[in-house]
This record gives C-alpha cells, sequence and structure tokens, in this order.
C-alpha cells in the first residue's frame, strides 16, 4: 500500500481513492477499504472542495465497474458486467472470462486503485488508474484458496465511460506499459 | 493547448514488444492479472538537453484504430494526432498527485490526448515546456528499433562547443590560431528503453570542416590545440571584418558518423548527422603611426 505526502503544494492530505476488490464473500466483490490506509488526515491549509458532480458520478461508476468486473471474473460469468461495461470493453471481458475457462481457473480479483478522473462531460469520461494488483487464481467452483500471493505489479490502465440510457458503462479500457 | 509534432512509423516487422509470452497454465493460488487482454500502449519518455520525446507503441486493437472514426483508419492507425499538456492538479486530481508525485521526484504529470481518445500519463521533468516535447506514435505490433534510433539520433547530447581563437581580436595579415573548446572528441552516447527493448544510439565524429567568415574553407580532422598551444588550424585574414559589420562569423560544422544497436547486439549504421557552431570574430587593420620625430 503505497503512501505518500507531497509537501510541495503546502498540502497534507494523504489519502487516495483505495478500493480493495477481494474476496468478500462468493462474489469477489469490491468494496472500500477499511483498513488505516484509506484514512484521511487534512490539516487547516487543505480546503475541503467538492468533487463536482459528473465527475463524482464517473468516479462511482468506476467503483461499480470494478465490482461487477471482479464478480465475472470470479464467477465466469460475463452477464454480471453487463450493467458496467459495454461495447469493446463488454466484448473483452467476455474474451477474458473464455480464457479463463479454457484454463480451468477463475480469478479472484485483489487490487488497490490509486484513480483519477481525467475528463468528464456530460456523456462522457475517462478514468486513469495505477492498481496494485495482488488478484490470483482460484478454482472456478470451490473459489478455493480464499488467499493467495499476489504478484503486488502496477497496472496503469485507462477506462473510457459513456453514459448510455442514463447509466455511466466503461466502453473500452487500455493498459499503459 | 499546444500541437505538437507528430512522427507516425508503420512500424516493420522487428521486434514483438506487445505480444503476450505464451506460458503455462495457471494454477488456483497462482498470481493473476485482471484484463490481461486489454489493448496496450508502450509509453517511454525520452528526456534530453534538447527536449523531451515521448514514444508511443500501440498494439493494432488499441482505442480508436478500429472503430474510432476520427483516426480516419482502421489498419494503419494513420491521422493519429496527440498533444500533451500538464495535467491540472484541480480537487478532482489532487488525491492522485499527491500519491504519485514522491514516486516522480522533480518531475510534473502531462496527459497526452490523442485524437482517436487514446489517452496516457508521463511524468515529465518540471522545466518541460510543451515546445520541448515531440511525441511519436509507433503503430504495429511490433517496434522498428530502427525508428527508434532514428528518433533518438535528433536528441543525442552533443556539448555546447565553443570555438577557441588567438588573438581574441584578429590583425590583418597575421595568423589566427583556432580550436574547439567543451568537447574532446569522443564518442557521444544516446539509449532509450522501450519495454524489453535498449536501443543505443552512438555518434563520433568524422571531420571538421570550417568557415571562416571571409570565404575560406579548413576541412580537418583535427579539433585543433588550445592556446598557448600552435593550433593546426589556423587562417589569416586579408581584410578587416569593418565591411561585414564588425566581425566574421567563424562556423565550424562537425560531421559525425551514427550507428545504433539493441539491447547491446551488433552495430547498425544510420545516416550521419551535421551539427554547426558558430562565434564572431573581429579582425583589425594594423596602421602604421607616424610621430614625426
Amino acid at each position: 500500500m503505497r503512501k505518500g505526502l507531497f509537501r510541495g503544494f503546502g498540502i497534507a492530505v494523504t489519502s487516495a481513492l483505495f478500493v480493495v476488490a477481494c474476496n468478500g464473500g462468493d462474489g469477489g466483490e469490491t468494496r472500500e477499504s477499511p483498513t488505516p490506509a484509506a484514512t484521511r488526515t487534512a490539516t487547516p491549509e487543505a480546503s475541503p472542495t467538492a468533487t463536482p458532480p459528473i465527475e463524482q458520478e464517473v468516479s462511482e461508476a468506476y467503483l461499480r465497474y470494478w465490482d461487477t468486473y471482479a464478480e465475472a471474473l470470479l464467477n465466469l460469468d460475463p452477464g454480471l458486467a453487463e450493467a458496467a461495461a459495454s461495447g469493446e470493453e463488454l466484448q473483452r471481458i467476455r474474451e477474458e472470462i473464455q480464457t479463463l475457462r479454457s484454463q480451468g481457473v477463475a480469478l479472484r480479483v485483489v487490487v488497490e486503485h490509486n484513480s483519477v478522473v481525467l475528463e468528464a462531460s456530460e456523456n462522457s469520461g475517462v478514468v486513469f488508474d495505477e492498481i496494485v494488483n495482488n488478484s490470483f487464481y482460484v478454482d472456478p467452483e470451490t473459489k478455493e484458496p480464499p488467499v493467495g500471493s499476489g504478484s503486488g505489479e502496477i497496472l496503469r490502465d485507462t477506462f473510457y465511460f459513456e453514459k448510455i440510457d442514463g447509466r455511466w458503462v466503461v466502453v473500452r479500457s487500455t493498459r499503459q506499459r | 493547448m499546444r500541437r505538437l509534432a507528430i512522427v507516425l512509423t508503420a512500424a516493420a516487422a522487428a521486434i514483438a514488444l506487445l505480444t503476450p509470452a505464451l506460458a503455462d497454465p495457471p494454477s488456483p493460488g497462482d498470481p493473476g492479472t485482471p484484463g490481461e487482454n486489454r489493448p496496450e500502449a508502450s509509453v517511454s519518455v525520452d528526456s534530453g538537453p534538447d527536449g523531451v520525446t515521448i514514444y508511443i507503441a500501440v498494439s493494432e486493437t488499441s482505442p480508436g484504430s478500429s472503430s474510432d472514426s476520427s483516426s480516419g483508419s482502421t489498419t494503419g492507425g494513420s491521422g493519429w494526432s496527440c498533444t500533451a499538456d500538464v495535467m491540472n492538479i484541480g480537487h478532482a486530481t489532487r488525491e492522485w498527485f499527491e500519491q504519485e508525485a514522491p514516486l516522480h521526484p522533480g518531475e510534473l504529470p502531462w496527459i497526452v490526448r490523442c485524437d482517436n481518445g487514446y489517452f496516457a500519463i508521463v511524468w515529465l521533468p518540471v522545466d518541460t515546456q510543451p515546445g520541448d516535447i515531440e511525441i511519436v506514435v509507433v503503430q504495429g505490433d511490433s517496434l522498428d528499433p530502427a525508428t527508434v534510433a532514428a528518433e533518438l539520433l535528433d536528441h543525442v547530447p552533443v556539448p555546447n562547443i565553443v570555438i577557441g581563437v588567438n588573438p581574441a581580436t584578429g590583425l590583418v595579415a597575421v595568423p589566427s590560431w583556432f580550436w574547439i573548446e567543451g568537447y574532446d572528441g569522443a564518442p557521444i552516447v544516446a539509449s532509450d528503453t522501450l519495454g524489453d527493448v535498449t536501443v543505443e544510439v552512438e555518434i563520433t565524429p568524422t571531420g571538421y570542416r570550417w568557415s571562416f567568415g571571409d570565404g575560406a574553407t579548413l576541412a580537418t580532422t583535427s579539433l585543433g590545440q588550445p592556446y598557448p598551444q600552435e593550433s593546426d588550424i589556423r587562417h589569416t585574414y586579408e581584410q578587416s571584418s569593418l565591411r561585414v559589420g564588425g566581425a566574421f562569423a567563424v562556423t565550424v560544422e562537425i560531421t559525425f558518423s551514427a550507428r545504433y544497436r539493441v539491447n547491446g547486439g551488433p552495430w547498425e549504421p544510420l545516416d550521419p548527422i551535421t551539427r554547426a557552431f558558430t562565434a564572431a570574430y573581429p579582425v583589425q587593420q594594423l596602421q602604421s603611426i607616424l610621430t614625426g620625430q
């Protein structure tokens, strides 16, 4: 878990949009971390500013995406991702699940997010995330083992959102190496 | 927002950067990666005294290349046009910035936006100006190292050479000695790494062509010798510099042979390059003065 303190701006806020998609049951759900890493400590000079509504919407949609995406990979059910993904992204998830099936495994998603909304307009948004990945494969039936040794690798992914029928969904994503 | 120069290259099959390697089937408990089939783009930054080059090696299924009509292409991706801007560190990005900034001391995040929808974040030195940046997009599953080498060649850090001369003010009919200061003639190397591929470029001076500003030239393979040594690069002016605005423009043009190699392999040739350096050199006419004695 990374913590940082940037002093150049006279700000002493050390928190991240920190979400762990982990084993919260059979669903492999994504949830906000209750760990101290999510603790927010603000000094008086850190002015609390509300996130604009659209960015907030995109940010929340992003977390929902990971919720459903993690469920889909754990249960090898692409239908679960349809609530949060569409188009190329949904097709990509289908193919990813097909690959997992062919390998005889499922994936329990364990990730830490450090995401940022790069752009947000009325109908589209872009989220960049530096993800600490500790996901691991499990048996597709028993979902065992409950814990595994993740790689800890950093994934730099960009997610492209569109608002379709009043719902924010990921329509494609890319990985930056 | 400033539009930046783009070099787009359909890469020849050379070194596979983006094709995942085949591996044994995973077992429960093994580490796994969500989104392994996401379209990838390898982003690399080469920062030098002549500016910053952002290399983007994109797979053919990157956003826009298959469905985004703004790219105007479905195969080669021609028409990629990208810009880079300093990220606006506002309230929405503050937390992210606070997390990432300590990992990139002396750098600021820039957002690269391409007109087909592709985004990337790169960290560049704090003194980087938009005009210093060149973005190179390489399309395809393979990256041609020669393309990288050619771009790298433009950014090889040639020292800031100064022309030395004695006397400081020349005299008509008196030989002036010239030499090169600030560079010893040693090969200069620059390198860049994209994924698992490291490209090195080396340039070596092969000749120096002097122009003394009065029409005379001299070709040498010598750097000359600094005063008080007697330099082998010398020129005798026949006229003062008064008629050319007070000083002759003395120029030395250095020709460098160039070559590159990949991952320490054999050297391959590149086209030679030249760099020119100029100094203003006043030359006076000595006048005899009769004292009447």
